[in-house]
C-alpha cells in the first residue's frame, strides 16, 4: 500500500514537472517542447537552458528541504523543528551572503562550504542551547525562530548596507529558482545521492529511537551517535539547498508533515515521501511564481510562506502537549 | 553470566553506588529490591552501559562490558526500562520487529528467520491478535 | 522616603542619557561636519544663511523628533500588550500589528485599495488591528488553557504571512522592490517636518490614553476579580489599551515603517527599574524608548557611513539576541 502511495507520489512528481515547463513568459506547444528536448531548435534556450535545469532544481532543492526537515523532526521529535526554523537555513544564507558580498567572485565551492559553516555553526548553537536549558519542544521552536530571526536581519542588513544587485537580493531574502542554470544542478543532485544513502541507513534506527534511549540503547543503536549523523545530514542538506536556491522557508516543516499523514511514522516512508512531497512543493511554488503574471518573476519562498504560515498554525490549533 | 568488579557509578557529584561487587547467578531469576531511589534503576542501567561506570566494571562472561560493539552486547543483553515511551502510529507487530534490531542488516530488512522469531514471539506473548 | 529619591535620581539619569543622545545623534556621523556649537547656534541664535543650521533645522531636527515619538510610541505599545496579555514576549511586533499595518499600507500604496481611499494612517490602523485580532485569536488567549507561547508562536506565522504578502504584492505590481524592502526594514533616513506633521497628533491621543489606563492596568495586574471588586470595569479598561495600541504602533509604521524589538526590550529593562507600577513604567519606559531609537538611529548611520541602515536592522540585531535570552530564561512561560 505504501509503495503504491510512493509510486504514485513520484508520478505525480513527473507530471507536474512536466507540465511546469509548459508555464513561462512565452507560450510553447508540447510539441514544440518535445521537439527541443530531444534536439534542441530555436526554443533550446528558453526549454533546455532555463526551464529545464530551473525544473531539476526546484526537484533538487525541494527534496533536500524535505529530507532535512523529516530528519531533524525524526530526531528532535518535535513537530515544529524543521531547518528553517530552527536557524539552520538562515545561518547558511547569512555566511553565503556576506562571502557574496564581500568576494563576489567566489568560486562554487567556497560558496558551498561557507554556507555549510554557517548552518553547522547555526546547528550547533541553538543544539547547545537545548543542551544547556533542556527545553520543552515548543520552547524550542521559538528559540530557534529567534536565532532565525536574528540571523535574517543580518541578511537584511548585509544587502541594504552593501548595494548588490536587486535580484540578487531577492533571492537570498526569500529565496528563488530565478537566474539559475545548468552550474547548479549538479551541486544539489550530487549532494542529494551521497547523502540518500544515510538518510536509508538512519530510517530503521529513528524508529527503533522512538522507544526512548534506553531502549534503543538496550537493542544496540547508541543514541548520541545517530542523533550527530541525522542532524549532521540534515544540516548538510539544508545548507546546500540554501548556498543553492537561498532561504526558502517552510518546506521543511510541511514536507514531513503532509509524508506522516500519508505514510505514517516508519520512516522507511517518510524519508522518501518527505523529499518527493518537498520537491512537489517547490515545484508548484516556482511554477506558480513565474506563471502567475508573466514576465514577473515572484520569489518561490514568498509563495512558500504564504502556504506554509497558515499550516504552522493549523499545526498550532492542533498541538496538545503544551 | 553478569557480575560487577568495584563497580562506581555517579551522576556528577553524586556518588550512587559505591564499590559494587556482585555477581548475578547463570540461569536463575535475580530480584532487586529497594526502597525508592536506593539505586536500583542506576544499577541497572550501569549493567545495561546505559550509565557509564565512574570506576570499576562491569563483567559480562566474564569480559568486560567495553569489549563489546554495540550490536553485539544488545545480542546478549537487553533491558526494559520501567518508563516506556510508546511512539505515535506504530502496529504491536512492528513493535515486536524493532527487537530484532541488534539482528539485521543496515538498511533495516527482516529476513524470514526474522520474521519466523516475531510471529513466535508474539504466539507466546498472546498478543498476535492486536498485532496490526 | 529613600524610594522616591531613588526614581528621581532615576529620572535624572535617564534625563542626561536622553539630552547627550540628542546632542550626539545630530552631530554624528553626518557628511557635512557639525559640532555641539552648531547645535547651540541653532538653538539661540538661528541664523538661516549657515548652512550648518540649515542642515539641522531641515533635516536633522525633524528626523530626531520623530526618532524620539516613534522609540516613545513604541515603547509605550509594549508596556500596554505586556500588561494587556501578562506575556513577557508580547510586543507590538511580534503580535503582528507591525506587519498588518505594514501589509495594508503596502496594498493601498501599490493601489489595493481594500477600504477604498483613505490616509495611510487608517490603512495602517485597520491592518494593524486585523492581524492583532488574528493573533490574539488563534494564539488562543481566550481559550480556557491558553498557552503564551502558543500566541506568540501564532504571531511569528502570521508575520511570516504578511510580510510574504507584502513582498509578493510589492514585486508583482511594480519592481520598486529595493525601496520597500528598505522600507520594510524601518527607516528614519527621509523625514522631514511633514511626516512630523502627520505623526504627532495621532501619538499624543494614544499617549493620553496610556497614561489614562494607567492606573486601571495597575489594579488588572491583581488579577480580575480583584479588579472588578474595586470597580474597574476591565472590558473598557481593555478595550482603550488596545485603542492606545494601535494608534500608537500605526501611525509609527505609518510614518517610518515596522521597527521591530524596542516595544519587546524597553519594558523589560524599565521594570527592572522601576518594577511594576504602570504609572512609573509607562514614563520611563517612554524615556527609554526614545533614547533606544535615537541610539539606534545614530548606529544606522555611523555603522556603514556613509551608506544608510534602516534603524529597523539595527533594533533586530539588538533585539533578536534579547529575545532568545527572554525566551530561555522566562520559567513562567
Amino acid at each position: 500500500m505504501s509503495r503504491l502511495k510512493l509510486t504514485s507520489l513520484l508520478l505525480l512528481l513527473l507530471l507536474i514537472g512536466v507540465g511546469s515547463l509548459f508555464v513561462g513568459a512565452s507560450t510553447l506547444s508540447g510539441k514544440q517542447i518535445i521537439d527541443t528536448l530531444l534536439h534542441s531548435g530555436e526554443y533550446d534556450f528558453i526549454v533546455n537552458q532555463y526551464r529545464l535545469p530551473r525544473l531539476l532544481l526546484a526537484i533538487g532543492v525541494g527534496a533536500g528541504l524535505g529530507l532535512s526537515g523529516s530528519l531533524i523532526q525524526g530526531v528532535i521529535r518535535n513537530p515544529l523543528a524543521s531547518p528553517d526554523l530552527m536557524g539552520i537555513s538562515a545561518g547558511a544564507g547569512l555566511a553565503a551572503t556576506s562571502l557574496l558580498v564581500f568576494y563576489a567572485a567566489a568560486p562554487v565551492y567556497l560558496l558551498l562550504l561557507t554556507a555549510l559553516s554557517g548552518g553547522l555553526i547555526a546547528a550547533a548553537v541553538i543544539l547547545l542551547i537545548a543542551y544547556k536549558t533542556k527545553p520543552t519542544p515548543i520552547r524550542l521552536a521559538l528559540i530557534g525562530i529567534a536565532i532565525s530571526t536574528f540571523l535574517s536581519s543580518g541578511i537584511d542588513f548585509l544587502i541594504i548596507v552593501n548595494p548588490v544587485e536587486m535580484n540578487t537580493a531577492m533571492v537570498w531574502l526569500t529565496g528563488s529558482l530565478w537566474g539559475r542554470n545548468w552550474t547548479q544542478v549538479p551541486i544539489i543532485w550530487a549532494t542529494l545521492s551521497v547523502v540518500l544513502p544515510f538518510a536509508f541507513w538512519l530510517a530503521w534506527r529513528l524508529d527503533v529511537m522512538g522507544l526512548g534511549e534506553d531502549c534503543a540503547t538496550s537493542l544496540g543503536i547508541r543514541p548520541s551517535r545517530l542523533q550527530l549523523i541525522a542532524l549532521l545530514t540534515a544540516v548538510i542538506l539544508a545548507s546546500i539547498s540554501v548556498a543553492v536556491a537561498g532561504t526558502i522557508a517552510f518546506i521543511g516543516l510541511l514536507a514531513p508533515h503532509l509524508a506522516r499523514m500519508l505514510f505514517g511514522h516508519n520512516h522507511k516512508y517518510l524519508i522518501p515521501a518527505s523529499a518527493l512531497l518537498g520537491a512537489l512543493m517547490l515545484i508548484i511554488a516556482d511554477t506558480l511564481a513565474r506563471g502567475l503574471q508573466p514576465p514577473l518573476e515572484l520569489p518561490a519562498g514568498v509563495l512558500t510562506s504564504l502556504i506554509g504560515a497558515p499550516y504552522f498554525i493549523f499545526l498550532l490549533q492542533r498541538y496538545k502537549a503544551w | 553470566m553478569i557480575s560487577t568488579e568495584n563497580l562506581t557509578v555517579s551522576y556528577g557529584d553524586k556518588t550512587i553506588i559505591q564499590d559494587l561487587n556482585l555477581t548475578l547467578p547463570k540461569g536463575k531469576i535475580t530480584a532487586l529490591i529497594g526502597p525508592n531511589g536506593c539505586g536500583k534503576s542506576t544499577l541497572l542501567k550501569a549493567l545495561a552501559r546505559i550509565n557509564k561506570a565512574s570506576a570499576g566494571q562491569v563483567l559480562l562472561n566474564n569480559q568486560p562490558l567495553q569489549a563489546f560493539a554495540d550490536k553485539q552486547l544488545a545480542q546478549q543483553l537487553s533491558l526494559l526500562p520501567q518508563i516506556l515511551t510508546t511512539p505515535e502510529g506504530v502496529t504491536v507487530q512492528r513493535l515486536v520487529e524493532y527487537g530484532r534490531s541488534p539482528y539485521i542488516s543496515h538498511w533495516g530488512k527482516l529476513n524470514n528467520q526474522d520474521k519466523q522469531l516475531v510471529n513466535q514471539a508474539m504466539l507466546e506473548t498472546k498478543v498476535s491478535e492486536f498485532a496490526t | 522616603m529613600p524610594l522616591s529619591i531613588r526614581y528621581i535620581l532615576l529620572f535624572v539619569c535617564v534625563f542626561t542619557l536622553l539630552l547627550f543622545s540628542f546632542a550626539y545623534s545630530l552631530i554624528a556621523w553626518s557628511s557635512f561636519p557639525l559640532d555641539l556649537s552648531h547645535i547651540s547656534a541653532y538653538l539661540f541664535n538661528f541664523d538661516s544663511q549657515s548652512i550648518e543650521q540649515q542642515i539641522l533645522a531641515t533635516t536633522r531636527i525633524p528626523r530626531l523628533l520623530v526618532a524620539i515619538l516613534i522609540g516613545t510610541n513604541l515603547a509605550v505599545a509594549g508596556v500596554l500588550m505586556q500588561g494587556l496579555t501578562r506575556n513577557p514576549l508580547a510586543s507590538p511586533s511580534i503580535l503582528g500589528i507591525n506587519s498588518g499595518a505594514a501589509c495594508f499600507m503596502a496594498l493601498a500604496s501599490i493601489g489595493i485599495n481594500v477600504l477604498g481611499e483613505v490616509s495611510s494612517l487608517v490603512s495602517a490602523s485597520v491592518g494593524g488591528l486585523i492581524s492583532g485580532a488574528l493573533v490574539i485569536f488563534l494564539g488562543g488567549f481566550f481559550s480556557a488553557r491558553s498557552n503564551p507561547l502558543k500566541l506568540i508562536l501564532a504571531g511569528i506565522a502570521i508575520n511570516a504571512l504578511l510580510i510574504g504578502i507584502t513582498r509578493a504584492a510589492i514585486i508583482l505590481a511594480d519592481d520598486r522592490a529595493y525601496s520597500v524592502i528598505t522600507w520594510l526594514s524601518g527607516s528614519l533616513a527621509s523625514m522631514d517636518w511633514q511626516q512630523w506633521q502627520q505623526l504627532w497628533p495621532t501619538s499624543l491621543v494614544g499617549l493620553a490614553i496610556a497614561i489614562y489606563v494607567a492606573k486601571n492596568l495597575n489594579l488588572l495586574a491583581l488579577g480580575n476579580e480583584v479588579a472588578t471588586s474595586l470597580g474597574i470595569n476591565i472590558a473598557f479598561t481593555r478595550f482603550l489599551s488596545c485603542l492606545a495600541i494601535i494608534l500608537l504602533t500605526a501611525s509609527s509604521v505609518a510614518v517610518v515603517g515596522p521597527i521591530g524589538f524596542v516595544g519587546l526590550i524597553v519594558p523589560h529593562i524599565a521594570r527592572r527599574l522601576v518594577s511594576n507600577n504602570y504609572l512609573l513604567l509607562l514614563p520611563i519606559s517612554a524615556l527609554l524608548g526614545s533614547c533606544l531609537i535615537v541610539w539606534a538611529d545614530a548606529l544606522s548611520r555611523g555603522i556603514a557611513f556613509p551608506a544608510e541602515t534602516p534603524v529597523g536592522v539595527v533594533t533586530a540585531l539588538i533585539g533578536a539576541p534579547f529575545f532568545v535570552f527572554l525566551s530561555i530564561r522566562n520559567k513562567a512561560l
